[in-house]
């Protein structure tokens, strides 16, 4: 994946570098605005890490400039927390992600792989399996695997299993849950969620992977 | 902009311009007042030499037959001339206006008599012109009668009105003179009383600039009149208010360095001692990676206390649903409470708050993440709401240890020393702060049973929005 890195901390901008080479990712960086323009426009980034306060033309008016041209590639905007409005005027002026500093360097490595993988599914390539612990889950089938033993699971059971696999450890709402196992049913008891997730547990409980009922709330898969 | 009204101009157009309005009507009707004193007077002289000239005359024949005669010396008028530039001029006549003596050229009288009180004879006075000159005369119809006869005359005196003139105008001058005087007086007298009223406010906006930046220390008065008291009381005031605000920001500042000091210390030693080769690399990274990671919740709570402030001055904070948002932060936290495996339970209701959505996701995620991280792990940790006609009771039921009593008061303030096992010591005054900007209040119970402390409620009880917000 090729990154283009807009910072103009001098050490943040080459500990990021090397951080983000060894993890297989190729990186082009520059410290500011008008440099950064030049750069997007030439190298073809797959995602821009874009810092907000740069000297002479800001990160703002970088990404405006890039949209107006007309480029599409996802950003991912950096920038010191704690600023009233940050977040919305990120978001509103054409940007993908926004990550306050001081960031852990594994979620910016995370947010950035779904930034790439949300780039190439545009392209139509098949997305990667959800995985958790020994369990994996197949993004278009919604086939279930264990030890690459295919787990017989209802329709149902699937769409739950692959709706918490989405965000491992993160608990999802039931009333989002209901929808997404029940999607066309109106006159479904609320309490049927509950069956579902009973029968997923027992089937899961081999797996040392854990259904987690965080009552009132929701459900979260997590890896024992 | 508008500009600032000028009390001391006010006091003085106000005092001055009323004064010399009444001065200006007194001067118009002295003057004429004295005028018609001159009048009378002299009228009264040229009818008076009107009537000697009446004396003297002679009639033959009766009445309509009658011929009147007149014999007038000069010096007979003479001694009623007032000086030498005013002249007296006569004419006799007839009732038809038939001319017996005198100067011709003074034209007959042809008004009517007004009913005069004052004078019992048949006189009239008016101005005319004579020669080219104004002239006031009196006219008087003298009934003659002699021997041989008995007619009626027409006596008219005429004089010029230069010395009438000349003795108003030296009485308007006069009057000019002395009302000016007066005015003169009265403005003076009200500059210096409006001048030595104002001194007390100058002295003190004086003694105001002239202070050092940082004094607020409150205003000493002791001659300040008593009208200024309030202003002085009210500045005082906003002083010790003051005072206390940059004592508190102060202190904040200090106590913020220090916090921040902390983790640069740990950081320095934990560092050199790495390089020593104390311990392993991997190992005292990861120890530094803690030591980073508080220093960053605490900046960052620095960040949020100044964000609380900062929305405290906004207005017009919309309505948000409380329940909505304590079930979103619960769903953001939820890795935190999977780690734990914690025996979690939530029961909301409807709540319309109005509040910047971020005060009250903010109190609610420290609420939670303290409740949390005082929970053992595989303990109960439960989030309520009650609610009634005013107001909305949201709980943190935590399975902890709970607090010492004497603790429970220090906690709200920023880096309370008990508040240290629960990291930098902000959270719970940011919560604290929170509350108060939005009307409510914040407790933290202790729960207990037989003696003993199964864990901490945390409550913040807030308003509800109107129903029509």
């Amino acid at each position: 994946m090729k990154i283009l890195l807009v910072e103009d901390d001098p050490t943040m901008r080459s500990t990021l570098e090397r951080a983000l080479s060894r993890r297989g990712m190729q990186v082009d960086s520059c410290g500011d605005g008008a440099r950064a323009i030049a750069a997007w426009r030439e190298s073809e980034p797959d995602v821009v890490v874009l810092d907000l306060s740069l000297p002479g033309v800001d990160g703002l008016e970088v990404l405006q400039q890039a949209r107006r041209g007309g480029a599409g590639t996802p950003v991912l905007i950096l920038t010191a927390r704690g600023t009233v409005g940050d977040r919305v005027i990120g978001l509103n002026s054409g940007a993908d992600d926004y990550l306050p500093k001081p960031f852990d360097l594994d979620e910016l490595v995370a947010r950035l792989q779904a930034l790439g993988r949300r780039a190439e599914a545009r392209g139509d390539k098949p997305g990667d399996p959800l995985r958790v612990g020994g369990l994996r889950v197949e993004k278009d089938s919604g086939a279930a695997y264990f030890r690459d033993q295919v787990l017989e699971l209802t329709p149902r059971e699937a769409a739950l299993l692959q709706a918490l696999m989405g965000r491992p450890g993160h608990a999802v709402a039931k009333e989002k849950l209901f929808e997404l196992v029940f999607p066309d049913e109106a006159d479904v008891q609320y309490e049927a969620i509950e069956v579902v997730v009973y029968r997923l547990r027992k089937k899961l409980a081999h797996t040392g992977v854990s259904l987690m009922t965080l009552r009132g709330l929701g459900y979260l898969i997590k890896d024992a | 902009m508008k500009r600032a009204v000028s009390l001391q101009r006010y006091l003085l157009l106000g005092i001055l311009l009323p004064v010399i309005g009444l001065i200006v009507i007194n001067t118009v009707s002295l003057y004429a007042q004295a005028l018609a004193a001159v009048n009378t007077a002299y009228d009264r002289t040229l009818l008076a030499s009107a009537k000697v000239i009446g004396e003297q005359l002679d009639v033959e024949g009766y009445d309509d037959e009658s011929e009147l005669r007149a014999t007038v010396p000069y010096s007979a008028l003479e001694a009623f001339e007032a000086d030498n530039r005013s002249r007296l001029f006569y004419r006799v006549s007839s009732l038809g206006g038939e001319m017996v003596s005198g100067f011709a050229e003074l034209p007959f009288w042809r008004g009517k008599l007004p009913q005069r009180p004052p004078y019992a004879a048949l006189v009239d006075f008016y101005n005319d012109r004579f020669r080219d000159e104004e002239v006031r005369v009196a006219v008087l119809l003298q009934p003659v009668a002699s021997l041989n006869g008995r007619g009626m005359a027409v006596v008219q005196v005429a004089e010029t009105l230069h010395l009438r003139r000349t003795l108003a105008r030296q009485i308007l001058i006069d009057t000019i003179w002395r009302q000016a005087l007066l005015v003169a007086v009265i403005a003076l007298v009200a500059v210096l009383v409006v001048q030595r009223g104002m001194r007390p406010v100058r002295r003190l906006s004086g003694q105001l600039k002239a202070r050092t930046e940082g004094d607020l220390t409150p205003i000493a008065a002791p001659d300040a009149p008593r009208e200024l008291l309030p202003l002085v009381d009210a500045t005082n005031q906003v002083m010790t208010r003051l005072a206390l605000l940059l004592d508190n920001q102060k202190r904040f500042v200090r106590d913020t360095a220090h916090q921040l000091r902390t983790p640069l210390a740990v950081l320095k030693t934990q560092v050199q001692s790495a390089l020593h080769g104390d311990v392993e690399p991997r190992q005292a990274l990861l120890e530094i990676n803690d030591t980073v990671e508080r220093a960053t919740v605490l900046a960052n709570q620095m960040l949020s206390l100044a964000k609380v402030e900062q929305l405290r001055q906004q207005p017009d904070a919309p309505v948000h649903d409380l329940a909505e948002i304590v079930r979103s932060v619960a769903l953001e936290l939820s890795p935190l409470i999977a780690d734990a495996d914690l025996d979690f339970e939530i029961a909301t209701r409807t709540a319309p708050v109005r509040s910047h959505e971020w005060m009250l996701s903010e109190l609610t995620r420290n609420l939670l993440h303290n409740a949390i991280k005082h929970t053992p792990a595989g303990g109960a940790l439960s989030i309520r709401m009650l609610t009634d006609a005013n107001s909305v009771a949201l709980t943190f039921a935590d399975s902890g240890p709970g607090i010492a009593d004497g603790l429970r008061a220090r906690l709200f303030q920023p880096f309370s020393p008990g508040d240290a096992r629960s990291g930098s010591g902000l959270g719970l005054a940011i919560c604290h702060e929170i509350v108060r900007a939005l009307g409510g209040i914040i407790s933290l119970e202790n729960r207990a049973a037989r003696g003993r402390i199964l864990g901490l409620d945390a409550t913040v009880r807030l308003p509800l929005a109107d129903n029509e917000g």
